[in-house]
């Protein structure tokens, strides 16, 4: 756990900022808004950014989350990630989304994990990796034939970081999708939060 | 006419009335008149007049012309399809 | 029932006129502020809403339509962003002078060409002289609790005018961050009923009248002194709803201006909106280096807060205004304005005009940090 303490006034004891890099359809925004409103089931403040533009279905997007105990005011995008959630390895090098990795950054990597490349320079730090698509293609969720990955991230966030609770997530999921997709996605993020592998920074290359 | 319910909500409403711009036969230079013997009681002369100064009373009756009102812009005698009705020169 | 959720600027938009008890919505979808009435229609469908929601075919008939069911004693709501609202602009003046109460959210939005769909303030300030009230809001909460406030001001019966509350595109309308949704009977105890001083359209009336018709210069002066007046009035009308709102919701967004670390400060930056709350975090990293900054919301654009900004621009030795938009020939908009209130007052500090975030351009920390560095290296 890396605690930033950027908001002074009152001591922030927690301040986290983070990325999603998907393809548009893969569900990157719905992520970021469901860790969100699960983090605030346990009284920890989150904002969920966007950048809209003209993406198009498998073009590369993002989303960002400022997480905090308390209120955030900055309005920005982030600009240096604590944590780094891809969707896919090969958005790693069709962005350039480690370049904006802090110095202790947490990657979660959707991968069937038989080669993950994380690029070189990174010093320090933490991989999680989860076969979302795996899951995703086991519980049939799909939209318009894409494996629909969102809510397995979103599971695997939890088991890499600690917080929040897959409780709160699976709750969140079935609020917003009050159906058999909701059981269906809160299912495939318990599966992701089952399956996340945790590897150690003794990972680190350099 | 106006509502004035203070210094800060001053609201003018307009509400229908005869005549509110007074009467407005005195602007006329020509006049027209309807010749009965001729009228056939169409009553296109009521339609398009501009001012709602032809006034009808039933459907048999020859319209009439209110020259209390009535600008003289001659329209009814444009669109009367039989010519009953002329135009004289205001007197002086 | 009270309770927060994690929400997006627009869903708190469109809460504010639900929790608003709003009767009558008329509208036409326009990026960025198309989910907030998607979401009104929404509700009205599924009768969560006792409302009509009017479906029409451009920004100017919105605002007519909307104007009507003001006129006809509803309490009437309606949003747009950037085009769509120069088209309106036209209704836009002619509800103020109408005296129609409506509250209107706007989501702004750059001006084309070249096509932007980001954060600019322009669209809105170019509404200034219309004589609707203008708000602001920095976070999505605000924009919820504005547009509650915004009816308080607007329907008040010193006031009778309608009001704006503007939230950036993006930066606030798509971003969800935690927002309390308040408890209906508290909201219906802060803002009771629509109870007009006057019908344009009363159906209890032998006969019908119309509001609109020509007026001539020597009368024509006395309405349009009327609004002025009535712009006047508000100012008071403001702190009385922003104190009660504080009292009953335990919320303070400021009333025409909200301050920060404006006590000891020696620089003082103005702003609207996100950019002001963006300030007001870059000015505590500031204040670790010795900075002595502070940090005036400018909350309220009409009727401008002018002794509240003067005097707060004497004490210090600085002023630096940020704007997020630009009069092209002339200045920043806010600047120019807060310029003129200074000449008013004879407050002779020295104001720096820094223009950022133009079309939805990110406005970092690290801008805001560098115009202060500049101010002090002087």
């Amino acid at each position: 756990m890396y605690s930033r303490n950027k908001n002074s006034g009152v001591v922030s004891t927690m301040y986290y900022e983070v990325i999603w890099v998907g393809r548009g359809g893969q569900g990157a925004v719905t992520a970021s808004r469901i860790l969100a409103k699960a983090l605030n089931k346990e009284n920890i403040w989150a904002q969920a950014i966007v950048f809209f533009g003209a993406e198009r279905r498998g073009a590369p997007v993002y989303a960002y989350n400022r997480i905090s105990d308390q209120a955030i005011k900055y309005h920005h995008f982030v600009t240096k990630a604590d944590v780094i959630v891809i969707f896919e390895p090969s958005l790693i090098g069709l962005t350039n989304v480690l370049d904006r990795a802090r110095e202790k950054v947490t990657i979660i990597l959707n991968s069937a994990g038989k080669s993950i490349e994380i690029d070189g320079k990174l010093k320090e730090y933490q991989l999680a990796v989860v076969d979302a698509t795996s899951i995703a293609l086991q519980l049939n969720l799909r939209v318009a034939g894409i494996p629909v990955i969102n809510t397995a991230m979103v599971g695997a966030f939890a088991k890499a970081l600690g917080f929040p609770s897959i409780k709160s997530i699976k709750e969140v999921i079935n609020e917003v999708w009050p159906s058999k997709i909701g059981e269906l996605n809160a299912e495939a993020a318990e599966k992701a939060y089952q399956e996340t592998k945790i590897i150690k920074s003794s990972m680190v290359r350099e | 006419m106006s509502e004035n319910l203070s210094d800060h909500l001053l609201l003018p409403i307009s509400k229908p009335t005869k005549g509110a711009g007074g009467k407005t036969g005195s602007w006329r230079v020509f006049r027209p008149v309807i010749i009965e013997d001729k009228c056939i009681k169409c009553m296109i002369c009521w339609m398009y007049c501009p001012e709602a100064a032809i006034e009808v009373k039933s459907r048999n009756e020859i319209p009439r012309i209110n020259y209390d009102y009535c600008k003289g812009c001659l329209i009814c005698k444009e669109v009367c399809p039989v010519k009953a009705i002329k135009s004289e020169r205001e007197s002086e | 029932m009270e309770r927060y959720d994690v929400i997006t600027g627009n869903d708190a938009a469109a809460w504010g006129a639900r929790l608003s008890r709003v009767e009558v919505i008329a509208a036409y979808p326009i990026t960025p502020q198309t989910t907030i009435v998607e979401k009104l229609a929404e509700w009205v469908d599924k009768g969560e809403m006792d409302a009509r929601y009017i479906a029409v075919e451009s920004e100017h008939s919105a605002m007519s339509a909307t104007m009507g069911a003001s006129a006809a004693g509803a309490r009437a709501f309606t949003a747009t962003a950037s085009q769509g609202f120069l088209y309106m602009l036209e209704m836009i003046s002619w509800a103020a002078g109408a005296r129609t109460p409506i509250v209107m959210a706007v989501v702004n939005r750059a001006l084309g060409p070249p096509w932007n769909i980001w954060s600019e303030h322009t669209d809105a300030l170019m509404a200034r002289d219309t004589g609707w009230i203008q708000f602001w809001a920095s976070n999505n909460q605000e924009a919820l609790d504005s547009i509650i406030q915004a009816y308080r001001v607007a329907e008040d019966k010193r006031v009778i005018l309608p009001a704006m509350v503007m939230l950036e595109g993006f930066v606030l309308s798509h971003t969800a961050m935690p927002v309390k949704i308040h408890d209906q009977s508290k909201v219906d105890q802060y803002l009771p009923p629509y109870n007009p001083p006057h019908y344009v359209l009363n159906p209890k009336l032998s006969e019908p009248f119309a509001y609109g018709n020509i007026l001539f210069p020597w009368d024509y002066v006395k309405v349009r002194l009327a609004i002025q007046k009535a712009m006047e009035n508000s100012v008071d009308v403001i702190k009385q709803a922003a104190r009660e709102f504080q009292e009953i919701f335990g919320i303070w967004h400021g009333d025409l201006i909200k301050e920060a670390y404006t006590d000891d400060a020696e620089v003082l930056i103005f702003a609207l909106g996100t950019v002001a709350e963006q300030a007001e975090a870059t000015a505590e990293l500031l204040r670790k280096d010795g900075y002595k900054v502070g940090v005036v919301k400018v909350r309220v654009t009409r009727p401008f807060p002018k002794p509240e900004i003067a005097k707060l621009a004497s004490k210090v030795s600085h002023v630096i205004v940020i704007d997020r938009d630009i009069s092209f020939g002339w200045d920043g908009i806010l600047a120019g304005e807060i310029k003129a209130t200074l000449h008013d007052y004879k407050v002779d500090t020295p104001v720096t005009t820094k223009i950022m975030g133009i079309g939805g351009d990110d406005i970092l920390p690290e801008h805001i940090e560098k115009a202060v560095k500049e101010v002090y290296n002087k």
